[in-house]
């Protein structure tokens, strides 16, 4: 009788970690699929090991968590018993026009309400600890990042995978990067939490104006191509702009007025892609991406 | 039940990853993990799937029916039964083949244009 060889501790640590990831999956995939993915990662977890150990298990965790928050959203975009592909598209559309909304009247409340657009002057810049206004920001981001995956599902196939990949990774990054300034600000633990919550929409934004980028190439969409690209750039040109003004002494009161006109513009563009995804939901068809 | 199209032409073009699984598929059945260290072999490691994304196209490609589970084992003395093994279907290799005469056409293109030529002899 052969004794069965015992994993090193970062494979067992790390298989337990996935297991708990695994988790996350709608109920029906889990069921399905848990415990030959979980076998699967095992697997790559020795090979890894064995190439080149515990930094080749660090190096695969790496290709891991990206395979696993892109899957994981694919589930549930394409989970039947939650929404059809098209349902989500639609509801997307209605996603992005509130968080339009959301995004104009939160962002003009902290413009008006603090003097963040100061922030190489004073240490204590962010000083709105307003409860409300921190979580609207936040909402903000999460619907705005909603309507960028509902964009990424209606004309991703059309602009290819790098545009794809970016309004991915921007409806990802932004709101994770605004949670922590959610956190960072009703904890008070983080100094400059607040402009996390601002990082997380221009981090957003940004990903959105480059997938508006690959639209302007490709064209799907049935008119005004240079919305996304329009409805995304200004907010991450705009806020750093305004923060390099005021260091160099231009009036706060210029920059405020030039920061109310482009937030409008820019949540117009916004509610206006909204509108057109939520109009132009296409025929259900099987996707086997 | 399948979701097969009418037409297999609608599947086209194929996605990478789809495309690596059916062609890892191509010449025997093999396991999830047989199909991931496959296809990083095939592409030299261009194309790395976790198990998310390779179970995630293993799903929808069952329910277009191009592929499907199969219970053979060549020994299963040798494997380990917990594992599940998947085979192409006729639409599944009809679809293939039909993305590999795709690719080819492109690649006559690209070689018609000196585009092909011009890069390998740049490249030695």
């Amino acid at each position: 009788m052969t004794n069965k060889p015992i994993d090193p501790p970062v494979i067992v640590f790390s298989v337990k970690v996935y297991q708990v990831l695994l988790a996350a999956y709608p109920a029906k995939f889990r069921q399905k699929y848990g415990p030959h993915m979980y076998q699967v990662f095992r697997d790559c977890c020795l090979r890894a090991f064995r190439q080149s150990g515990t930094i080749g298990v660090l190096n695969l965790w790496a290709l891991t968590l990206f395979d696993f928050l892109g899957s994981l959203i694919e589930e549930y975009l394409q989970k039947e018993t939650f929404m059809t592909k098209s349902k989500f598209i639609h509801m997307s559309g209605w996603s992005l026009m509130l968080g339009a909304v959301t995004f104009f009247v939160s962002t003009l409340s902290a413009l008006v309400e603090s003097n963040f657009y100061d922030p190489f002057m004073r240490l204590n810049v962010f000083v709105f600890y307003n409860t409300r206004l921190v979580l609207a920001l936040w909402i903000s981001t999460i619907l705005l990042a909603v309507g960028g995956l509902g964009l990424r599902a209606r004309y991703g196939e059309q602009v290819g995978s790098s545009g794809k990949s970016f309004l991915l990774i921007g409806a990802i990054a932004g709101p994770a990067i605004g949670l922590l300034g959610v956190i960072g600000a009703l904890a008070k633990v983080i100094m400059w939490a607040e402009f996390l919550l601002y990082l997380g929409n221009m981090v957003l934004l940004a990903y959105l104006t480059i997938f508006g980028i690959s639209v302007l190439r490709v064209k799907p969409l049935p008119r005004w191509n240079g919305l996304p690209f329009i409805a995304g750039l200004w907010f991450p040109v705009l806020l750093p702009s305004i923060m390099i003004a005021n260091a160099n002494g231009v009036p706060g009161n210029l920059t405020l007025n030039v920061a109310k006109g482009t937030l409008l513009l820019q949540s117009i563009a916004l509610f206006i892609l909204g509108y057109l995804l939520q109009a132009n939901v296409p025929e259900e068809a099987p996707a086997i991406a | 039940m399948s979701d097969t199209l009418q037409n297999p032409e609608e599947f086209l073009p194929l996605t990478p990853a789809v495309f690596n699984i059916l062609l890892a598929l191509a010449d025997s059945e093999k396991h999830g993990y047989g199909i991931m260290l496959e296809v990083e072999a095939n592409t030299d490691g261009q194309v790395l799937m976790g198990p998310g994304t390779l179970y995630g196209s293993i799903k929808r490609m069952l329910k277009a029916g191009l592929i499907e589970e199969s219970n053979e084992r060549a020994d299963p003395e040798m494997d380990d039964q917990r594992r599940k093994y998947y085979r192409l279907t006729d639409l599944g290799r009809s679809i293939l083949h039909m993305e590999a005469e795709r690719l080819a056409s492109q690649v006559m293109i690209a070689k018609a244009k000196n585009v092909l030529g011009s890069y390998l002899s740049g490249s030695t």
